[in-house]
């Protein structure tokens, strides 16, 4: 899923930090919400169920009393013994009885027969209710007072309830006394509760009494009975409500309150839905930015690491695109300047490893066979002792000593040496060129001492015989040393011709061309290079008109000789 | 906007310089005639077709339906025929079994009462006083609940208007309605012009609306009210108007006296 492990911790820490807390977040939140209005229905609903069931529980039991007294009254008792006719004595019994009943029922008065005498309802004297069966029957049976749904099959449907007890003289049944309890009736009973909560009052066997109108609509009592026989069975409608239940003691009818769950199972799923949208979506985010931020990192990290890959494998023209965040463009483009920069290191070394290697050559070639020659220039020396020619004995003699000094492993030597050996090739070079030129030194004090590359005093001497007195002139050359600040400042004047132009410039481009050296200035050519080597591209050799003559100067800083001073000690 | 008749009748005194009602429709015709100031006299052009004695003083108002003060009873507890006039409102038989509305709180009551003292004739302190007796301090707060009162046996008797229980009736009330044999009144409830209407021409119409014949049919067939129109009969199966018996009930008199009539009523309250 994640193309690098920065990738997912990244996608890890975002998840932490931004879904994470979401998600606790949304859950407690929803727990807190539907624990506390949870919490609040049943507060509410509890309080309501209890101010219901007290209605109905006051409404029996004065119920109860009211029929008590009707059915102890002797007024009642006389008139059902002797079927008197309705009288306003009667009524007004009757009415005093009921006096007492909130919400003013209507009360009834049948013979014992089951025929209407007196009511303070619509019905007609005369109307019958069986007395076998049903509400009179088991009024009479039970001695007691009993409640009963109306039947909804009633044709005068004048209640929705009737509460009746047998009027008894002597244990023989004279009569029943009936409270007939109309909706309105009830309605006015639980008026405080209209309008906010839903309820019913159902009969023991859970069949509907009474229900404000949305539940009588709903035929919710219907329902709520078939959940009790089928209690795996579920209804939408009751699912939706939190249902309150109390049973009155006096008559068994159940009182229901219905309170709309604010959180039901509709809208906490809605609710659920919605939050997990918005996880899905935070992880989504999270995801996508990971990925978007750890490409923008990853990525310019990504060819930073390939470009290594291919340096470490030699490749130094690797081309790094620079794209990303700031700090990351600053990287590659840092990089990108040290590859450039290693690589123009890199051959500059090889071409000083070339040039070394050349010099190192030509010198080797030089020195090629030289003790041979060495024996040769010793014979020589005696032959010429032994036949009196002392200047073949002298050349022979100087020149055995200079090839002895260049035979020597040493690449370094002390100045002094230098001086010795140049004195043979001077004395040489005297008896080539008698009278063409005076040979004199300045040595500082402190100089002779110090170490310089071997032989490099002899090719600027040599240059200076051969290319200063060329026009046939005779002068003077002078090798002179200092010590001038941190340098030690050596240099071979001659007083002849002076330099060309060509030549000081066949010098510089001998320079710039690698290897290109012009034939006839080869040692000073090697001069140059070995200075140039040993200490620095500038340190070479510095050429200026001596006037007259020409001055050849090499500054070599003091601190290079002191150490070449001291690896060769 | 609606409102109870005293609260209307003050806030029109209170914007009488610029009035934003057009008519007071509703209210006994004595209260709209105390603030007769607020109103502007029209008379609809029907007026000729009212019942006699019920055109208004300069017509600063026009009656809407005839509303006769009645004696009601519980058909169980009263035989027919024992309650006959005021005058069996002072039996003993019934002390404390009278629902009457505090005519503090109800103008019809007030109204009844007058029309009750009136009838009766003789020191009408004295006879206050033995009907206040009579009521045994059972006083209702509320004249709605005269004739629930007496539908549900709570009392025997009671006063209100003939509309007020013929609607019960209608509802399946135990009630009968008795028209003292002494003489009633009937005292009409009114609309009027307000004066400076800022819309008169729809007020004039709505005046002459409520009138017309098609609305006192109305008035009879739906809110068991007697129309004010002598050319439109009383509801079915009613006493006609002319065999009630009436007696002169004097408007400006009537409101003359109420204060007086209130603190008398007050002082034998706290007397019993």
């Amino acid at each position: 899923m994640f193309k690098s492990s920065y990738q997912r911790s990244l996608f890890r820490t975002f998840l932490l930090a931004g879904a994470l807390p979401l998600v606790i977040c949304v859950i407690l939140i929803l727990s807190i919400f539907r624990v506390s209005s949870d919490a609040n229905t049943n507060r509410t609903g509890e309080a309501r169920i209890a101010s219901m069931a007290r209605a109905v529980a006051l409404f029996t039991s004065r119920s109860e009393t009211a029929l008590n007294r009707v059915a102890s009254d002797p007024l009642i008792i006389s008139a059902l013994e002797h079927h008197t006719p309705a009288s306003t004595d009667i009524y007004h019994s009757l009415y005093s009885a009921l006096n007492d009943i909130p919400s003013s029922p209507e009360i009834t008065v049948y013979d014992s027969a089951g025929s209407l005498l007196y009511t303070t309802g619509s019905g007609k004297p005369g109307e019958k209710l069986p007395t076998d069966w049903g509400l009179l029957s088991s009024a009479g049976d039970n001695d007691s007072v009993v409640y009963r749904r109306t039947s909804p099959y009633d044709a005068e449907l004048r209640s929705c309830m009737e509460i009746a007890c047998p009027v008894k003289l002597g244990g023989t049944i004279l009569g029943y006394a009936v409270i007939e309890v109309s909706d309105r009736c009830i309605s006015g009973l639980l008026a405080d509760l209209s309008g906010e909560t839903d309820y019913m009052l159902l009969d023991p066997l859970w069949n509907e009494v009474h229900a404000s109108p949305f539940l009588q609509e709903a035929s919710a009592a219907e329902k709520l009975r078939n959940a009790l026989l089928h209690p795996e069975s579920s209804d939408e409608l009751l699912d939706d409500y939190r249902l309150f239940i109390s049973r009155d003691e006096n008559s068994g009818f159940i009182s229901v309150l219905c309170m709309y769950r604010p959180l039901n199972d509709h809208t906490v799923r809605v609710l659920y839905t919605v939050a997990l949208l918005s996880i899905f979506l935070s992880l989504f985010l999270c995801l996508l930015f990971s990925v978007r931020l750890s490409n923008q990192v990853s990525k310019p990290v990504r060819s930073l690491n390939e470009a290594m890959e291919q340096v470490e494998q030699g490749n130094l023209d690797v081309k790094l695109e620079e794209a990303g965040t700031d700090e990351l463009r600053l990287l590659s483009s840092r990089f990108s300047r040290m590859i450039g920069q290693l690589k123009s290191n890199i051959s500059s070394s090889i071409r000083q490893q070339q040039e070394l290697g050349e010099t190192k050559m030509r010198m080797m070639q030089a020195q090629l066979n030289p003790h041979f020659l060495y024996n040769t220039l010793d014979t020589m020396k005696w032959l010429a002792k032994i036949h009196h020619v002392p200047e073949i004995s002298t050349i022979s003699a100087n020149l055995a000593d200079i090839l002895r000094s260049s035979i020597s492993a040493d690449e370094f030597v002390p100045l002094r040496d230098e001086l010795r050996m140049l004195e043979r090739y001077v004395e040489i070079q005297k008896i080539r060129f008698p009278d063409k030129f005076k040979y004199r030194t300045d040595i500082a004090e402190d100089t002779p001492d110090l170490y310089i590359p071997k032989l490099m005093l002899q090719p600027l001497v040599e240059n200076a015989i051969i290319h200063g007195f060329e026009d046939g002139s005779s002068g003077e050359i002078i090798v002179s040393s200092k010590l001038d600040n941190d340098l030690l400042v050596i240099e071979v004047r001659d007083t002849g011709c002076g330099i060309s132009d060509e030549m000081k410039l066949a010098l510089i481009s001998a320079r710039e061309n690698t290897g290109e050296l012009s034939r006839g200035h080869l040692g000073l050519h090697n001069v140059d290079a070995i200075l140039r080597l040993n200490y620095g591209e500038k340190h070479g050799l510095q050429i200026s008109d001596g006037d007259p003559g020409t001055c050849i100067r090499a500054e070599l800083p003091l601190d290079r000789v002191r150490k070449n001073d001291g690896r060769e000690q | 906007m609606t409102g109870g008749t005293g609260e209307l009748l003050e806030r029109l005194e209170k914007e009488k310089a610029a009035p934003t009602a057009d008519v007071m429709f509703g209210g006994g015709v004595e209260s709209l005639l105390s603030y007769d100031d607020c109103f502007e006299p029209y008379a609809v052009s029907g007026a000729e077709m009212l019942m006699p004695g019920l055109r208004q003083r300069d017509d600063i108002c026009t009656p809407f339906s005839s509303l006769p003060s009645v004696i009601i009873y519980n058909t169980r507890l009263v035989r027919q025929g024992q309650i006959r006039g005021w005058s069996d409102l002072f039996d003993e038989q019934w002390k404390g079994r009278i629902a009457f509305a505090d005519p503090a709180v109800s103008g019809s009551s007030y109204s009844a009462a007058m029309t009750m003292l009136g009838a009766l004739g003789g020191d009408r302190a004295e006879l206050l006083e033995s009907f206040y007796k009579n009521l045994d301090n059972a006083i209702l707060e509320d004249s709605g609940d005269v004739v629930s009162m007496v539908d549900s046996g709570a009392m025997s008797l009671g006063i209100t208007l003939e509309q007020t229980a013929l609607k019960s009736i209608a509802q399946g009330a135990k009630i009968g309605i008795v028209y003292p044999e002494e003489g009633t009144s009937i005292l009409p409830d009114g609309s009027a012009l307000v004066a400076g209407a800022p819309h008169r021409g729809n007020a004039v119409a709505f005046l002459e609306f409520v009138l017309s014949t098609d609305v006192q049919d109305k008035v009879v067939s739906c809110l068991y009210r007697r129309s004010v129109r002598s050319d439109v009969d009383d509801p079915e199966g009613l006493l006609p108007a002319d065999q009630i018996p009436l007696i002169e009930y004097d408007i400006e008199e009537a409101s003359a006296v109420k204060e007086e009539f209130l603190n008398r009523w007050k002082t034998l309250g706290k007397d019993g």
